[in-house]
């Protein structure tokens, strides 16, 4: 292996060369594509959620149930757009002055903090969800059915944020798994 | 300040794209990589001090991003649009020779990576040791492991 040939291939490898205006135009949209996408998913999540909070009232029966419930929906949504924002935080936060290890130690400890929260706040949604549809109904075979596969979803539903989010904790440790 | 940071940018922008070929293996996701960067190039700079070298600051930042950022899950489509038995150029041997090396240098860890490009960019070990956030000796320790590593990579390449 020739440690000059490798250093003169890496040095002088062809890579695009964009012009002054060019780099200019990228500043001035400072566009960050997985903020742009994540602020997107915010958007969208926040008129469904709208959506559903101005029709759950009348056409879910929602001036039926139990006050404390109609809270329980609100406060669910107001946290799933916390943790989006949380997201959004995270996501744009400065990585400038420190060291890669400092860096990835903060990050990874701000990202199970960040995860804690994206448990909690989608199990209140779905139990809130769960109970608002649920509450008063008389139970039969067919409802203990259905709620049964509800319930079935959402612990599938849940393996496999687990899942994913394990991963990404598991990229950020092998970092440092040698001895630094 | 927008120009002497596009000045600054326009002197190192291989720096970039280097990381971005580096950590990301679509065309895709190495343009998001590289906006990232610049995004936080960017923010960063007002508070930049000159304390470390330019490029030390750019590396550290395009290496951070490049590590607690995570790429989109799309397929890799691979294809040769040559045969391989043709007669290359000296251009497409170093081509070929780049190749191969970013192939071996993808199979090591992400930080391993990191410190290999560092030292390949004729970095000390005390600005890779900055960089990275560990002892120089460490660095040196680890450079051996590394090429090692990428010896035996390359010899079955």
């Amino acid at each position: 292996m020739d440690l000059d040939k490798l250093k003169s291939n890496w040095q002088n490898q062809a890579v695009p060369n964009l012009s002054l205006e060019q780099m200019k135009d990228l500043v001035k949209t400072g566009k960050h594509p997985g903020l742009v996408r994540s602020r997107k998913v915010l958007i969208m999540e926040s008129v469904a959620w709208s959506l559903f909070l101005l029709l759950f009232y009348d056409a879910f029966d929602g001036h039926q149930k139990p006050w404390w419930l109609n809270g329980l929906l609100g406060l669910a949504f107001l946290l799933l757009l916390a943790h989006h924002l949380m997201g959004i935080r995270l996501m744009g936060k400065s990585k400038a002055n420190e060291s890669l290890a400092i860096s990835l130690t903060s990050y990874r400890s701000e990202l199970q903090q960040f995860i804690r929260f994206n448990f909690s706040s989608r199990l209140l949604a779905m139990a809130s969800l769960f109970l608002f549809f649920f509450y008063g109904v008389e139970w039969s075979g067919k409802r203990y059915l259905l709620s049964a596969g509800m319930l079935g979803l959402m612990v599938i539903q849940f393996y496999f944020l687990q899942r994913f989010w394990q991963g990404r904790i598991s990229n950020l440790d092998q970092y440092w798994e040698e001895e630094v | 300040m927008e120009e002497e940071f596009l000045k600054i940018l326009d002197r190192h922008q291989a720096i970039l794209h280097k990381t971005c070929r580096l950590y990301r293996d679509t065309e895709a996701d190495r343009e998001d990589l590289f906006q990232e960067i610049l995004y936080h190039l960017w923010k960063a700079y007002p508070s930049f001090q000159g304390k470390s070298k330019i490029s030390t600051w750019i590396y550290r930042i395009a290496l951070n991003t490049a590590l607690a950022t995570f790429r989109r899950n799309e397929p890799m489509l691979l294809f040769s649009a040559e045969l391989p038995q043709r007669k290359m150029t000296v251009n497409e041997e170093g081509d070929e020779q780049l190749a191969q090396m970013l192939k071996a240098m993808k199979k090591l860890k992400e930080v391993d990576r990191a410190i290999l490009s560092l030292y390949l960019d004729d970095m000390t070990y005390e600005q890779i040791a900055q960089i990275i956030g560990i002892t120089s000796s460490n660095v040196g320790a680890r450079l051996h492991r590394i090429k090692t590593k990428l010896k035996a990579l390359l010899s079955k390449a």
